[in-house]
């Protein structure tokens, strides 16, 4: 997993696996920012996610101001696109 | 009709073979086994399996908020959470009920009614605890409450449900 910032924008690059197995870091880069911090997500190499992941994606929304927050998914291949959809995540999250 | 587990779908003899793997159901890494849903409880309907896991994963992260491990997430961010994804995934079933006529559905709907009214309840209690103490045993009789209803819900009244709507090509 990649972690940057720009400005008041973190982007998060998830790995091939997106699940329990990155839930150490993926907490460490989410929680503890500034009020009105803007996340993209960028799902280009996930391949397979676990609940666990569909789980923290929901806290992330929580931690980061709820139904005010700021995130954002992008570059989800469709079988991953098609589980957001499925699990009603486009209704929660901007995926472009 | 056959609904295959690996694939997340149910497919008719007369169909194309499958156009979508399920990529939680085939991911091969122990330490999510601790957050799934345990076998029993998947149904055959994808959208409302997929949800159902979503579920049992706020489930186990209130589990693990409770064990204040260095990455576990605070319980009353858990709590949110789960207050957000409980009323969407109820949604998505009282739409589904209405769409295709259940006959069960004012039932099914008390059902619902029960989850939201405990879980809202218990809430109100962990804001209003008086104590560290306190509010991580209400935490930990949420978590509980949860387990008990997912398994007397899904195990019997979302059961008939998910038949009924997979009979009726229901997919959401």
């Amino acid at each position: 997993m990649n972690v940057s910032k720009e400005g008041d924008k973190v982007l998060i690059r998830l790995p091939k696996l997106f699940g329990f197995a990155v839930r150490s870091e993926f907490k460490q880069a989410t929680v503890g920012n500034p009020p009105g911090t803007k996340f993209q997500l960028d799902f280009h190499e996930v391949e397979r996610m676990d609940s666990s992941a569909l789980g923290m994606l929901l806290l992330l929304r929580e931690t980061s101001g709820g139904v005010a927050s700021d995130i954002v998914i992008v570059n989800s291949r469709p079988e991953i696109r098609k589980l957001l959809q499925l699990a009603n995540f486009h209704n929660l999250f901007k995926i472009q | 009709m056959l609904y295959n587990s690996l694939v997340g779908r149910v497919t008719y003899a007369e169909e194309q073979p499958v156009e979508w793997v399920n990529p939680i159901r085939t991911m091969r890494v122990t330490m999510d086994q601790l957050f799934g849903m345990p076998a029993h409880f998947y149904l055959g309907h994808p959208t409302i399996d997929v949800q159902h896991e979503v579920l049992f994963a706020l489930y186990h992260e209130v589990r693990h908020a409770l064990q204040e491990a260095d990455d576990s997430f605070e319980v009353a961010d858990v709590f949110l959470g789960l207050n957000l994804y409980v009323a969407t995934h109820l949604q998505f079933e009282e739409e589904a009920m209405f769409a295709t006529g259940y006959p069960d559905a004012l039932s099914h709907r008390m059902g619902h009614q029960d989850l939201r009214e405990g879980i809202h309840t218990l809430y109100e209690e962990f804001l209003n605890a008086s104590s560290l103490e306190e509010s991580r045993t209400v935490a930990a009789r949420i978590a509980v409450f949860l387990y008990e209803w997912l398994e007397n819900h899904i195990a019997k009244v979302d059961r008939v449900l998910c038949r009924y709507l997979l009979d009726h090509a229901f997919e959401g």
